[in-house]
This record gives structure tokens, sequence and C-alpha cells, in this order.
């Protein structure tokens, strides 16, 4: 499984590269979704089962199609190509690079010296477990999430609508 | 010999079994695509690299105008296929959550059906075109007005 | 000499055979799905069908795939190469995938994982992008047209496709198909699950998008669709898919429902032969209960004509989406009231 994680992290560090530096909207997409993918199987390596099923069908199996079908409805052309390779200049990159930079190394010193950092898979969740945790001591969560998303079915739709 | 041997079956078969089908799978519709691209012919013709279109010459599909309702289906299909994955999760669980958790998923589910009934009643949901609404309520009215 | 042949090493061998089998004769099946529609429409609708090539016209299936091999492979100089090529690879590869989760009899079967049923999901969720991606790539009117309302009808459908199979799950209490299999001794889902049963069946007709849903194709209104500028195998692999998937639904609905290799009706309770017809004929029980669903795609084409888009669309989200959940809360409560909790 240890050989599993590594080759998926770096499919989903090459495809994420690809994401930021491919100049076609859809083709963009497409790497993110298999990074969204590689995700999921370093996920399902770590145990989570659960949550590698979840990053497929909400992340790839969803979001994504909402990306693709409103590029697709947009019909963004040869005009977005040469826009997005202007923009895709060097200085532009400077900010987001150091920032990045700055969480990472945030990030790194947060886990590393506390041992944080132990070896996959020891535990495996299952379903089950998920559900036991969320309908049990999680019980307002899961209530607090239903109206969340009530408020953003009703935001979709009023920002979305067009009047006629 | 025996080392790669009990490499292999630390894995077990069904590991093994699942990996083969999957290659195989792909190889399979790698062999379709590329057997055909291989063994098809080619010829060409005047208007043979077209897109297809009944008969006028083509109009690109880069200044289509599309519905926005189609937008909007995209956006109730993420919500609500994240509130599905919240009663998956209590679908697998439910006989261990007992009635409290029933009572939870209730409410869960008595909100969902609330926005599935605003998004009703405010025509979100409704893909009549309004062209064949605006016909039918001059029907209704021509039959009204003739009755008096 | 042969020391390193170890019992294990012998079951590995013998499970990879297995799914080799298992994924033949599966595209065989779908193949002959083609022949059998064909002959069947033709019977139904008072004609012959294809009946010259081999007996009973079984070598059809064979023609054309040799036939559609040496068709021009045209790729359109206006499409986009990659997406073009991959989207009739993803539709066929991802129906194929699907299958390795069913198991056939208590020792036939690749996949037995406990998360099954959500890999499925998952699957059905990634199907869409065949769909989206031809109708774009082909970068053409109606491809596009086609693609934005087929993959528009394909998401309704999804939202309660899930949701109709968790009655499925509450019972069972696991995603594991074999669970859900051994759950259903002595009474098949479909009784209990009724509900869910009948928001499953438009769902499973929409997941391959058959009539009456095939809107996407709709022939009078859009050309073919999303794979308008298809053609040769790149079409065919789409078509062939379309086969591949009622196969696959045929068997995850034998399995959900109608209790996987289980005899049915009291016959392993007939004196005499009834051990035989219960223990140990599972694969012939299967098999016959897909069929019956397989012939069933067919007779819903024969008979149903298309309805229009707008109906499509609010018979998913006004009665299909409100029939699986109120099958989930009343599943939920009829199990905890006979627990006894």
């Amino acid at each position: 499984m240890d050989l599993t994680f590594y080759i998926a992290a770096t499919i989903a560090l090459f495809a994420t590269i690809m994401v930021v530096i491919n100049t076609n909207p859809v083709h963009a997409l497409l790497y993110l979704v298999l990074s969204l993918l590689s995700v999921a199987t370093v996920f399902f390596t770590l145990g989570a089962h659960f949550a590698a099923a979840l990053e497929v069908i909400v992340y790839a199996g969803a979001i994504m199609v909402l990306f693709v079908f409103v590029v697709m409805m947009l019909n963004l052309g040869a005009k977005t190509e040469d826009q997005e390779r202007r923009w895709l200049s060097a200085p532009a990159m400077v900010l987001p690079a150091a920032l990045s930079a700055v969480l990472l190394w945030q990030l790194g010193t947060q886990l590393w010296p506390r041992g944080y950092i132990t070896a996959a898979g020891l535990q495996e969740v299952t379903p089950k477990m998920v559900g036991i945790a969320l309908y049990g001591p999680y019980l307002l969560a899961v209530e607090l999430a239903s109206m969340l998303l009530l408020a953003g079915l009703v935001a979709a739709y009023h920002l979305g609508r067009h009047d006629d | 010999m025996d080392a790669i041997v009990a490499l292999i079956t630390r894995l077990g078969p069904e590991f093994w079994s699942t990996a083969l089908y999957v290659v195989a799978v792909f190889a399979i519709c790698a062999i379709m695509l590329i057997g055909s691209a291989l063994l098809g012919g080619k010829s060409q013709a005047r208007a043979r690299n077209e897109p297809f279109e009944s008969g006028v010459v083509s109009a690109s599909p880069e200044r289509l105008r599309l519905s926005a309702k189609f937008y909007l289906v995209a956006m109730f299909f993420v919500i609500f296929d994240v509130e599905a994955l919240f009663l998956y999760a209590y679908a697998v669980s439910a006989k261990e959550v007992g009635w409290m958790g029933w009572i939870e998923v209730a409410v869960f589910i008595f909100i969902l059906t609330a926005s599935l009934v605003y998004l009703a009643r405010i025509g979100a949901l409704d893909w009549t075109p309004h062209q064949k609404k605006r016909r039918a309520a001059r029907i209704a009215a021509q039959a009204a007005g003739k009755s008096e | 000499m042969f020391s390193w042949i170890t019992p294990d090493l012998i079951a590995i061998v013998w499970g990879m055979v297995k799914a080799i089998i298992i994924l033949l004769g599966m595209v065989l099946t779908a193949a002959y799905m083609i022949w059998l529609e064909r002959r069947l429409l033709a019977l139904w609708q008072d004609r012959y069908g294809p009946n010259r090539v081999g007996p009973l016209g079984l070598g059809q299936v064979i023609a054309d795939m040799i036939k559609i091999f040496f068709k021009e492979d045209w790729m359109p100089p206006f499409a986009d190469k990659f997406t073009f090529v991959l989207a009739p690879f993803l539709a066929m590869s991802l129906m194929m995938l699907a299958f390795v989760f069913i198991p056939m009899t208590p020792n036939w079967g690749v996949s037995n994982t406990n998360m099954a049923l959500l890999f499925f999901l998952a699957i059905a969720g990634l199907a869409v992008y065949a769909v989206m991606l031809g109708g774009w790539a082909s970068n053409s009117k109606y491809s596009l047209l086609g693609g934005l309302r087929s993959t528009a009808q394909t998401i309704s459908y999804e939202v309660f496709m899930g949701l109709a199979l968790m009655g499925v799950v509450i019972q069972a209490g696991s995603f594991n198909l074999r669970d859900i299999v051994a759950a259903q001794d002595g009474l098949w889902n479909v009784f209990p699950q009724i509900l869910g049963f009948i928001a499953w069946v438009p769902a499973a007709l929409a997941v391959v998008h058959r009539t009456p849903f095939d809107l996407p194709e709709a022939e009078s209104e859009l050309v073919q669709g999303y794979h308008t500028e298809y053609s040769g195998m790149k079409f065919g692999m789409f078509m062939v898919s379309e086969y591949v998937g009622i196969v696959m639904v045929s068997g995850l609905t034998v399995t959900l429902f109608f209790g996987g290799w289980d005899a049915p009706l009291w016959f392993d309770r007939i004196p005499g032969i009834g051990a035989f017809l219960g223990e140990q004929i599972p694969f012939v029980w299967f098999a016959a209960k897909t069929f019956i669903f397989m012939a069933g795609y067919i007779l819903v084409r024969a008979a149903l004509p298309r309805p229009r888009y707008d109906q499509i669309m609010s018979a998913a989200w006004l009665w299909c989406l409100p029939i699986a959940l109120i099958n989930l809360l009343i599943t939920g409560a009829v199990v905890l009231w006979r627990a006894g909790a």
C-alpha cells in the first residue's frame, strides 16, 4: 500500500501543476478531476475508505461536473486560451508561489517537530463508524449542515435566475 | 522465486483478480480504439471535414446562447448530492444509531423536502418553455371569453 | 522444482482466470444483447430482424464487429483531439468497471469490497463525463446541445439513484453486495423495498440512456445528440457501452432487489430436487433473472414513446426524489421498530 500511496501522491502533484499551467479550460478541469481521483486513492491507502468514495462522488462526480458544465455552456474557445496564455506570465506567478510557500512552511513547522507524522493506514475508518459518529456526537453538526445547504440552494437559485 | 511468490501471495486472490480485471477493461477499450485506427480505411471528399449540419453552412457553436436552467440544475445537483451523502452515512449505520438518529434524519429530510417544495413552488424545477405556457394561458383566456 | 507453487498461488491464479472469464462473459452477453434486441424488436413489430448470418442470425454480431473495425476512424479536424477520443473510452470502460462488484454466485464474482455500492455510485457519477466531453469535444452545435441536455438529465436522475438504494442498505446494514444478497434470504428486497424499487427503475433506465430516457440522442430534434460527430469504432464504443450498461444494471438490480442467486419462490423446498435447485445451480438463477431485466429494457424501448424534456425533468425532481426520501424514512422506522430498539 505504501507504493500506491507514493504513486497516487505523485500523480496528484503532477496533475495539480498541470491544472495551473494548462491554458485550455476543459483540459485544466480534467487534470483537476485526475488530481481529485488520485487524492481519493491517497485517502483509500490511508484507510479512510468512506472519505475516498465521497471525494469521488462529490468532488469528481458533482462539483467538477458543474465546473465543466459551466465551461461548456459559456463556450470558452480559442479566445480565452490566448488570454490565459498572456495571464500566465512569470511575474504573475511570484506572489501566489510565495503565498503557497509560506503556507507549506507553516504546515511543516506545525506538524513536523511534534511527531504527528505517522505511518499510513493505522486505523481503517469504515462507513459505519462515520455514520455512528455523525448521528451520535455530531448530531447538531448534521442539522447545521442541512440548514447551510438549504441556504445554499435558495441563494443558488436567486443568483442564477434570469429575469424575463 | 520463493521471495517473489511470497510478495505476490501477500495481497491475496481478490486483489489480484480485481487488478487484472481493471487492467483488462482498459486493455479491451484501448484495443478497440487502436485496432480500428490501424484497420480503418481513409477517404477524402469535398465536404468531408465539416461539422454536421442539416444542409445549411455550419454556424459556430461559440455564439450559441443557452438557458440558465442548465446551470441551475447542475447547481441543485451538487447540493442535493451532498445531502444524499449524509443519508448514505445514515443508511449504513441506521441500526446502530437508533431512534435518536432516525429523528435527526427525519428533520434532515424535512428540511430537504422543504427546500424541494420551495424550489418547485417558485418554478425553479419547471422546464416547460415560456412560449408554451403563454400559449396555454392564451387558450385558457379565449375559452373563458367565449363562455361569457 | 515446482516447490514454489503454493496453494495460495494457485488460488490467486484461479481468481485471475475467473476474473477474465467474468469480463469476457459480460462483454459477450452485451454483444449478444444487440442481437437479442434486434430480434425481439422485430418480433414485436411483426418483421424478421437479422436472420441471415449464421443460425438465427447469431453471426450478425460478429459480422457487424468485423465491419466496424474496418470503418474509417474519422477524427473531425475541428474537434478537440484528446477529449474526443477520451469520451468513448470513458463511456465503455466505466460501464465495464462497475461490473467488477457484482457477485454472481457464492463463489463467483471479482471484488468483494465493503464499499461496493458506494463505488458503483462513484462510477455512475463519473460516467457523466463521457457524455459531456463527447458533446464538448465535437465542437458542433448539435453535439453541444445534446451533451448539455443529456448531462442535465443524467445528473437529475443521479440525485435519487443512490437514495433509492439506501433502503436496501438500511436493511442489510452494509454497502457490501454479498451482505445485501445474504440479507434477502427468505424475502427478496423488492417486496419490503417496493417504493425504493419504483424510484430505482427510472434511474436504472436513465443511467444507461435508454428509452424513454434517450433524449440525449433524440434523433428527430438533435440528429444524434452528443455523438453526432462520432463514427466508426468510436461511435461503436458509445453504442456497446449502452449494452454493457444494461447487463451491469440488470445484474445490479437482481443483486439488490431480487435476491441475487437465490432460487425464486419455493423451488428449494420441492421434495427430491429442492436441494439441487436451491443449492447447486446458483448461476442459472442469477442469469435467468438478469436476462428477464435485460429483456425488460428491450420491452420498454418497444412499448414506450419518448416523453417531453420538461416532463422527464419534473418527474425526476418532483416524483422520484420524494419517493426515495419517503422510502428511506419508512425503512429506517420499520427496521428500528422490528429490532425493538
